[in-house]
C-alpha cells in the first residue's frame, strides 16, 4: 500500500472501521454518512476495494454471524490499516495546510503573472 | 431464494469463480440489505420483482474486468498488461520463425518450381509458373527474414526491426504494382497487413527486458529448416483432389497441435521444452525474491505442470482447508499467496471480543471518532 495512492473509497472504508468492526452493509452506511452522502459505495465498489485492502493487510475478518437467515462478516482494521490510514490522513492534512496558506494570501489576479 | 437475490447472483457470474468462492455470500447479504426496507408491501414486491439498478450491475461489471485484467493486490491493469505484452513478444518470434523457416525454403522452391533449376525436375502436377527479376531478387531478399530473425534471437532489436522493415518494403511494392496493373490484389495486401501487424509487435522488444535464450529458437529454425521440405514433397506427391485434407493451412495446424504437444509433455515431465522467453523467468525470479508463504501442493502443482492459474487455485483451496496454519501470521488474510487467487477470508485467529455491531447504518452517528484516534482525519472528516 505504500506505493499506491489510496483511493477516496478505501479511505472512507478504512476511516469506517476505526471505531468499530463493521459488515459490508455497515460501511456502506457508514462511509455515506462519513462523506456527507458524497461516496455512495456500490456493492461491486465497496467489494474490489475490500478484496485489495484484506490483501494488503490493511483490513481482516474480526467475525462472522448470521443475522435474519443471511450470513454477516465483519470486518475490523489492522493496526497496518491503522498506520496506512494515519500517513494518508497526515498526507492530505498537508495539503491541505498548504493549500489553505496560499489562498490565505490570494487575491484574485487582474492581469499579468509572477514576476 | 427470492427472485431478487437470484438475480444478483445471476449478475455476480460474470466474476471469477475463484473471486465468488471468496466473497459472493457477503456480497449478496450486503446488497439485500441495501435492498431492506421498512414497509412489507415494498419489501415483499423488491423480493419478487426488483433487480438490482444498473449501477449495481455497473460496479460488478466494473469489478470483473479489473480482476480479469489487472488481477488484485497490484497496480490496475499492470499484470494483465504484463502478460499481453510477453504473448506479444512470444507470437512476434514465433512469426519471425515461421517467415525465416519459410524464407530460407522458398530461395530455392520458388525457382524450382519455376522450372529456373535445370536439374532438378518439377512435378507434373504443378502448374507452370515463371518468375521474373524482380521475383527472384525478391525472393533473395526473403532471406532478410533470417536475419530478423536470427537479430531478434540474438537481442539486437534494432537492427531486426531494421531487416524486418527491409523485408517487408519488395511486399509493399507488389501489392502497389499489381493494383495499378488491376492484377487479383487480395493476397498481396493480406500479407502486407499480416506482415505490418509483425513489424509493429516488433516494438514490444526492448532494451529492458531479458534477452531471449537462443538455443532452442535455433533448433526450432533448423528443425523447421530441415522439415518443411519434406512436407512439401509429401504436398507434391498426394493426388490433387486429396490436398486440401495436408495443405499448407492444414500442416501448419497440425504442426501447431504437435509442438503443443511436446511442450506440454516436457512440461509434465519436468523437462521444460518451452522456448525461453522473459515469462517463466519473471515469474521465477518473482518467486525467488518474495517470501510468498506457498503451499506444498500448490508449489508442486506448479512444478509439474508450470502453470500458475492451477497452482493459484490449489493455493486457494489450501487456504479453506488449512486456515489453522495461517492464523500465525500477522494477517491471516494478506498472504500474498492469495492474490491472484481471491482466497476467502480466514476466520479470525481469536474469538473477537464482541464489539458493538452497526446493524443499521441509518441510525443517528454521534459527532466522535475521527478525532478520538487521529486528529488528522478528524480535520478532513471534519
Amino acid at each position: 500500500m505504500a506505493t499506491r495512492v489510496m483511493t477516496e473509497p478505501a479511505f472512507f472504508i478504512l476511516t469506517a472501521l476505526v471505531d468499530t468492526p463493521r459488515h459490508g452493509y455497515g460501511i456502506v452506511g457508514e462511509v455515506a454518512e462519513l462523506s456527507e452522502g458524497r461516496v455512495r459505495l456500490k456493492v461491486g465498489t465497496l467489494y474490489g476495494v475490500l478484496d485489495r485492502l484484506v490483501t494488503d493487510g490493511l483490513v481482516e475478518l474480526d467475525r462472522e454471524e448470521v443475522a435474519q437467515g443471511r450470513l454477516r462478516r465483519y470486518y475490523r482494521l489492522t493496526e497496518a490499516g491503522g498506520r496506512a490510514l494515519a500517513a494518508e490522513a497526515e498526507r492530505q492534512a498537508a495539503n491541505v495546510r498548504v493549500a489553505s496558506e496560499r489562498l490565505r494570501t490570494w487575491r484574485p489576479a487582474l492581469g499579468g503573472g509572477v514576476a | 431464494m427470492n427472485v431478487l437475490e437470484q438475480r444478483y447472483r445471476r449478475v455476480l457470474r460474470v466474476l471469477p469463480d475463484s473471486y465468488r468462492q471468496a466473497w459472493e455470500e457477503d456480497m449478496v447479504a450486503t446488497f439485500l440489505a441495501s435492498m431492506d426496507t421498512d414497509d412489507v408491501e415494498d419489501a415483499e414486491f423488491l423480493a419478487d420483482y426488483g433487480r438490482p439498478s444498473w449501477s449495481e450491475v455497473a460496479s460488478v461489471a466494473r469489478l470483473a474486468v479489473r480482476l480479469r485484467i489487472g488481477g488484485t493486490g497490484v497496480p490496475p491493469l499492470s499484470v494483465g498488461l504484463g502478460e499481453a505484452v510477453r504473448a506479444v513478444r512470444l507470437v512476434a518470434l514465433a512469426v519471425l520463425l515461421l517467415s525465416a523457416v519459410w524464407a530460407t525454403w522458398g530461395v530455392w522452391r520458388n525457382p524450382w518450381l519455376a522450372n529456373e533449376i535445370p536439374w532438378l525436375p518439377v512435378p507434373d502436377e504443378v502448374p507452370a509458373f515463371s518468375m521474373g527479376f524482380w521475383e527472384m531478387a525478391w525472393n533473395v531478399v526473403g532471406l532478410l527474414w533470417v536475419a530478423a530473425f536470427l537479430a531478434l534471437v540474438f537481442g539486437r532489436w534494432w537492427a531486426a526491426r531494421l531487416f524486418a522493415v527491409l523485408a517487408f518494403l519488395p511486399g509493399v511494392g507488389f501489392a502497389v504494382r499489381d493494383t495499378l496493373a488491376g492484377n487479383p490484389v487480395f493476397a498481396r495486401w493480406s500479407d502486407v497487413l499480416v506482415t505490418a501487424l509483425l513489424l509493429f509487435t516488433l516494438a514490444a522488444f526492448h532494451r529492458d527486458i531479458p534477452p531471449v535464450r537462443p538455443r532452442p529458437w535455433l533448433i526450432a529454425f533448423a528443425v523447421g529448416v530441415a522439415l518443411t521440405p519434406a512436407a512439401e514433397l509429401v504436398i507434391l506427391t498426394l493426388p490433387m483432389d486429396s490436398r486440401w485434407l495436408l495443405g499448407w493451412p492444414g500442416l501448419n495446424c497440425v504442426l501447431i497441435l504437435a509442438a503443443a504437444l511436446v511442450y506440454l509433455g516436457g512440461q509434465a515431465l519436468g523437462r521444460s521444452l518451452a522456448p525461453s522467453w522473459e515469462g517463466p523467468k519473471a515469474m521465477d525470479d518473482s518467486d525467488a525474491t518474495s517470501d510468498r508463504p506457498h503451499t506444498l501442493s500448490a508449489v508442486t502443482l506448479r512444478r509439474c505442470l508450470g502453470t500458475r492459474r492451477i497452482a493459484r487455485r490449489v493455493a486457494a483451496v489450501d487456504a479453506y482447508e488449512f486456515p489453522l496454519q495461517r492464523a500465525s501470521a500477522t494477517s491471516p488474510l494478506a498472504s500474498p499467496t492469495h492474490r491472484g487467487a481471491h482466497s476467502p477470508p480466514a476466520r479470525p485467529p481469536r474469538p473477537a471480543a464482541h464489539t458493538p455491531s452497526t446493524d443499521s447504518p441509518r441510525r443517528a452517528f454521534p459527532a466522535r471518532r475521527c478525532g478520538a484516534t487521529t486528529p488528522e482525519v478528524a480535520l478532513l472528516a471534519g
